[in-house]
């Protein structure tokens, strides 16, 4: 909740900032300027896991482990839920994935059936 | 019903997914045909990269955190945030025998209604030319069939010649004569159509087709209304079928049409990309794209086979002016130039060849003997009298030596004359040369002289039917040839008295 009204006092303290200048008209360009930035803050360390269930622990452990050797670095994991893969796992680590989802695999197939 | 659904069984059945690490990244933004990604970590330059529904991109820029890429195809389905993975493959162009006689654009994919060439190779379209080692003089001559071509300013396989001039003054239809000419030859040609309109494009095969000249030419389109990307991508496509070809010790020869336009698609993705423009809102690397495209022309050594590229890039002028930006360019790489002006082709000279100043700065080399012994002063005598011509017409008296010279002239220039569907046997070239730098056409009223020639031709080819085949054979002429040409050139003007004028109507 912390987290939000700290978000919150910033967009708004921008918002401010571009009315007092009388320069709103640049908000897509501010906007623009944040998604690419999005893409420079990619933490090279942390790798998401989406997974259709909870994951527990010992999985969590398991999938770090073997993500530390392959990368040959520690990595740590954020888990993320998502219905809409499923089954399996998806994992996002710096600027790689590694996609073993059903709902990807059912895409591809349907682009293999349209287009091959 | 029944067979669709089978067919995608079938499909479904043969489906293994294959599970592995994949560089992604995201649209950031998307227009026009460009992309700038975010992500994509792995990208290499030049790297094929894959959108959403098998749609295609190259890499063109590598910035700090975003990748900018041309997109190849249709766009319109893509949007911000999609999905792109990097494939680790370079752009490739199918290539094989089955592509000779086709319309393709430059990915491969065929534009004259028929299916896919079946080919089992592809050649990549970015490629380092040729090196020192493999390469060697040129040595060999492209018959163009045009007389003030082949005459002065020879072509010899692995050439890289300029077709340099403003619009309609004939620059493709040089092209297109020196193709149908290659019927007999042995020489694959591949003409790359680069931001002309498509009606052209159509009209090109429909000659093509009439001469027969399709069954050794391959088409490679890229019209005005495809994408920049395509129209920047499609003469490196040729070359790379050309090369496909030299590898197996083939000759080929390649047309570029035109490569303004193709600089201009350059520009566009340029100034799309936000690079840094400079003369004339051009890149920087604009003489690169050229320079590399021109060096992969080649004649290869016998080690590597003795294949050959012969390049014969068009540039269009605007209002004659070769100083821009982009001919000084080409003309700097190519190893000469045939410039053809409006003022020449307008006062009825086709081809409208500027004498003056064109030249072929290897092509001598490769000149069959007996076309460098009754050309030699050709040029240098026409370009006298092209500027003698100029003087002349201010002036009334003129000395006996100035009025022969511009007679002589005046009938070189009528011989010259071709139209662009009659390209002409080598042999029949030098005969003729040989007659009017002798002077046996001095008595010919200008109007007559293309009569002249043909009758000549008829006639000497039908008294002495061997006379070809020996000029061939021998690829000079003897003081034997010459002889019996000057017995038979003299009979045929005494028995063609309406033909040549007498000496008394003269004075």
């Amino acid at each position: 909740m912390k987290f939000h009204n700290k978000t919150d006092a910033i967009v708004e303290g921008i918002l401010s900032y571009l009315e007092e200048k009388k320069s709103l008209d640049l908000l897509p360009e501010v906007a623009k300027k944040l998604s690419q930035q999005s893409f420079v803050r990619i933490d090279p360390n942390l790798a998401v896991v989406s997974s259709s269930i909870q994951l527990n622990k010992k999985q969590t452990d398991e999938i770090k482990q073997h993500l530390s050797r392959y990368l040959n670095r520690p990595i740590r994991i954020k888990t993320k839920i998502d219905k809409s893969i499923i089954a399996g796992l998806k994992i996002e680590v710096a600027g790689q994935m590694i996609d073993s989802t059903v709902n990807r695999r059912l895409k591809e197939l349907k682009t293999k059936v349209i287009y091959d | 019903m029944i067979d669709i659904s089978k067919t995608i069984g079938k499909k479904i059945d043969k489906f293994t997914p294959v599970l592995k690490a994949q560089s992604i990244g995201q649209i950031i933004s998307i227009g026009d045909g460009v992309a700038l990604i975010g992500g994509l970590a792995d990208a290499m330059m030049s790297e094929i990269i894959e959108f959403p529904k098998k749609t295609y991109g190259l890499v063109l820029n590598l910035n700090k955190h975003t990748v900018g890429a041309i997109i190849l195809g249709s766009s319109n389905h893509l949007k911000e945030g999609d999905e792109v993975t990097t494939t680790g493959r370079i752009l490739e162009i199918p290539v094989g025998e089955t592509l000779i006689g086709r319309v393709l654009g430059p990915l491969g994919n065929p534009l004259d209604g028929q299916p896919a060439p079946k080919t089992t190779q592809t050649e990549a379209l970015e490629k380092i030319a040729p090196g020192v080692i493999t390469r060697e003089k040129v040595n060999q001559p492209v018959q163009t069939g045009i007389t003030a071509i082949d005459s002065m300013i020879p072509i010899g396989r692995g050439q890289r010649e300029l077709i340099i001039g403003d619009r309609s003054t004939g620059k493709s239809a040089i092209a297109l004569t020196t193709i149908i000419n290659q019927k007999k030859e042995k020489l694959i040609c591949i003409y790359v159509v680069i931001g002309q309109k498509a009606a052209f494009t159509a009209q090109l095969i429909d000659v093509l087709k009439k001469f027969k000249a399709m069954d050794h030419t391959i088409i490679i389109a890229a019209n005005a209304s495809d994408s920049p990307a395509l129209q920047y991508l499609a003469p490196y496509a040729g070359v790379a079928i050309a090369e496909y070809f030299a590898k197996q010790g083939k000759d080929a020869l390649i047309v570029y049409d035109d490569l303004s336009k193709h600089a201009w698609a350059y520009r566009e993705l340029s100034l799309l990309l936000k690079r840094p423009s400079g003369r004339e809102a051009y890149p920087g690397d604009v003489f690169y794209i050229h320079s590399k495209l021109l060096e992969r022309a080649a004649k290869l050594n016998k080690k590597n086979g003795g294949g050959s590229i012969t390049a014969l890039p068009i540039i269009e002028t605007q209002a004659g002016d070769v100083s821009a930006y982009i001919p000084t360019n080409v003309i700097s790489i190519t190893d000469g130039q045939i410039y053809l002006e409006a003022d020449l082709f307008n006062a009825g000279v086709r081809p409208a060849i500027n004498a003056g100043l064109s030249v072929s700065r290897v092509g001598g080399d490769a000149q069959i003997k007996a076309m460098r012994q009754v050309a030699g002063k050709l040029r240098l005598e026409l370009a006298q009298f092209r500027e003698l011509a100029a003087f002349a017409q201010f002036s009334s008296d003129l000395d006996p030596i100035t009025k022969a010279q511009l007679d002589r002239g005046a009938r070189i220039t009528e011989i010259l004359k071709q139209d662009w569907d009659k390209p002409l046997d080598i042999e029949e070239q030098v005969i003729i040369i040989w007659a009017v730098t002798n002077g046996y056409l001095d008595n010919v009223t200008v109007e007559k002289v293309k009569q002249w020639h043909q009758e000549f031709i008829k006639y000497i080819f039908t008294t002495r039917p061997k006379l070809k085949s020996v000029i061939k054979k021998e690829k000079i002429l003897t003081p034997k040839i010459i002889k019996e040409l000057e017995k038979y050139t003299q009979k045929f003007n005494q028995s063609h008295p309406q033909l040549v004028k007498q000496k008394e109507e003269d004075q």
